[in-house]
């Protein structure tokens, strides 16, 4: 896959030989998913235009959660097929585009054969500009929104499931397990003083972090993958902490592993975060659910 | 595109046939495999990527553990279930205990008939081209170790087992002495590796999963199997220019070499004494 980082003055032209899927496409999930392979069926080369910011977080100017980065969604595009990444910089002037300047200035110049969107693609100024607007100019596909159950497979509906600790069905919805990506920084060292070691992480972008609870999943730590048990709170037994933490216990993992990347994949939500009245009892808890991360996963 | 990749091996596949499929998949020309895993088992299998090939040879002498499950009562050609049945005998009446006692009398150092489908070489030739040709050889013995091993389940005449190995045993023929011990015959009906060195089974990934993203570094796996040793950019110059290099207190024969960035040099042999030379250089080229 070829990945090319553009601006307005420097658009690539195509000479109709390429499909085109437009999107910012955070998670990637099914419905996206569907929409990238129903274009790379048709047999052209396949393009994807999507922006390096999300337009609501540049417009909005707060930062908005997101469900994949930048390297995650380069990697899953490329595993869909995807043989050009554009990369569209955001920014205010973007933003300031009506439907039209955004159809000349943008998609006139990269000139595909064919676009596919999502049945709520909207883009340009106040989001005026729909699906219709670009069949006058080029033949355009709609793909319909994707329901499983009668619930819309869409990126908010996946950061409401993460909230509520439904992790089964945000799995399913993104057709792989939510994934978050941080680096391991120094904490209290409260766990090792019960003989539980933990990795605390920072987020190394804004991503949606789930509800508070533990939660059993994989750590991936230099590509090789461990069991391990996620802790999403704010340590009421031992010192009670304002911002929630995120903890990771890996399972046969004894490293220091300070400032190094780690990937942490979601798979069940086991229990709540529980006040316990001391430490042997949660000494007690964490032991039965090491276990559960052992057999289950 | 260096590394390796812990990969979850398919019943019917060859060890070969995943290799393949990974070098498609990644574009990649050097593609191998640390340890055969036979078509009819299944499990993990740790697969090498371009200049990981290198270290092959040099990490192969781990522990590995398997679940297999023995057949009783029919003796295959190949002792597993691909082949094709040579002959049946009467199963005795066996307890819990007596398959338990006899498992362990399997533990420490034995020595093994190796299987006419072994690629070991008699006489100069592949012993299983021999085999394939009709030539008649005596299959030669080789010394090896179990670990450990224990009984999982006893259902239906079909012993399920857990045994921890160390480098070249043959889980067949481990299958074939146990069922004699016993006082009847038997083939492998299932294998699985569980385990290699410190890696699991449920750390590895499916063929389908591989991506450029997944590869694990060399530097990574190569200090888990070999002893390695951190250098300076002086020391690492002299190692790439193969110098021998004496160490004193190494008590492995193998070195592992890696720099500063853990980016990885070369492998170094005990030569004699406490010198050590240049067995492989696996540095990337720039």
């Amino acid at each position: 896959m070829n990945k090319i980082n553009i601006n307005l003055e420097n658009i690539p032209h195509f000479e109709k030989d390429i499909n085109l899927v437009l999107g910012y496409f955070d998670g990637i999930h099914l419905g996206h998913q569907m929409l990238i392979k129903k274009a790379k069926e048709e047999g052209y080369k396949l393009a994807v235009l999507t922006f390096d910011k999300s337009p609501k977080s540049v417009i909005n100017k707060n930062r908005d959660v997101i469900l994949t980065n930048e390297s995650q969604k380069e990697e899953l595009f490329k595993n869909l097929g995807v043989d050009i990444l554009l990369v569209l910089h955001f920014d205010l002037k973007l933003a300031a585009l009506d439907k039209n300047q955004f159809i000349d200035q943008v998609i006139k110049v990269i000139n595909p054969h064919k676009i596919f969107v999502g049945e709520d693609y909207s883009f340009a100024h106040l989001a005026s500009g729909s699906a219709n607007d670009l069949k006058p100019y080029y033949n355009t596909d709609i793909t319909p929104l994707l329901s499983i159950e009668n619930e819309k497979v869409s990126t908010t509906n996946i950061i409401e499931l993460l909230k509520i600790h439904n992790l089964e069905k945000a799995n399913q919805f993104l057709g792989r397990n939510f994934q978050i990506i941080a680096k391991v920084i120094p904490g209290k060292q409260n766990g090792r003083k019960i003989g539980f070691k933990t990795a605390n992480l920072q987020l190394i972008d804004p991503f949606m972090v789930p509800g508070i609870g533990v939660y059993i999943g994989y750590a991936y730590i230099k590509n090789i993958k461990y069991k391990a048990i996620i802790n999403i709170g704010t340590h009421p037994t031992i010192d009670e902490l304002s911002q929630p933490l995120i903890e990771v216990n890996i399972l046969d993992f004894d490293k220091d592993i300070y400032n190094q990347e780690i990937k942490v994949d979601f798979v069940r939500y086991i229990r709540d975060e529980i006040k316990f009245i001391n430490l042997e009892k949660l000494k007690e808890q964490l032991k039965k659910d090491t276990l559960l991360a052992k057999n289950s996963l | 595109m260096d590394g390796f990749l812990l990969i979850n091996k398919p019943i019917g596949w060859t060890s070969r046939d995943v290799c393949n499929k990974i070098s498609h998949i990644l574009h990649v020309k050097r593609c191998g495999h640390v340890g055969t895993l036979d078509p009819f088992a299944s499990g993990l299998l740790l697969v090498c990527v371009g200049n990981a090939t290198k270290t092959i040879n040099y990490i192969d002498h781990s522990i590995k553990e398997y679940i297999a499950t023995l057949t009783l009562g029919k003796k295959t050609t190949s002792l597993d279930i691909t082949g094709e049945v040579i002959e049946t005998k009467e199963i005795p009446n066996l307890t819990i205990s007596d398959i338990e006692k006899t498992l362990k009398s399997f533990v420490g150092k034995i020595k093994q008939q190796v299987p006419y489908t072994s690629a070991m070489h008699v006489n100069g030739r592949k012993l299983y081209s021999l085999y394939y040709q009709g030539i008649e050889v005596e299959r030669p013995f080789k010394e090896v170790e179990v670990n450990d091993i224990s009984l999982i389940s006893y259902e239906n005449n079909n012993i399920t087992f857990k045994v921890t190995v160390s480098k070249g045993t043959y889980i067949r023929v481990l299958g074939e002495s146990i069922a004699e011990k016993l006082g009847t015959v038997g083939f492998l009906s299932s294998l699985q590796r569980t385990k290699i060195s410190d890696f699991d089974l449920s750390q590895a990934i499916n063929v389908s999963e591989v991506s450029e993203e997944k590869i694990i570094p060399i530097d990574v796996i190569m200090e888990k199997f070999v002893y390695k040793i951190s250098v300076d950019s002086i020391m690492a110059k002299k190692i790439k220019d193969g110098m021998t290099l004496k160490f004193e207190n190494v008590k492995t024969d193998i070195i592992y070499f890696s720099d500063s960035n853990n980016e990885p040099i070369a492998i170094y042999k005990r030569k004699h004494g406490d010198y050590f030379s240049c067995a492989r250089g696996i540095w990337k080229y720039e």
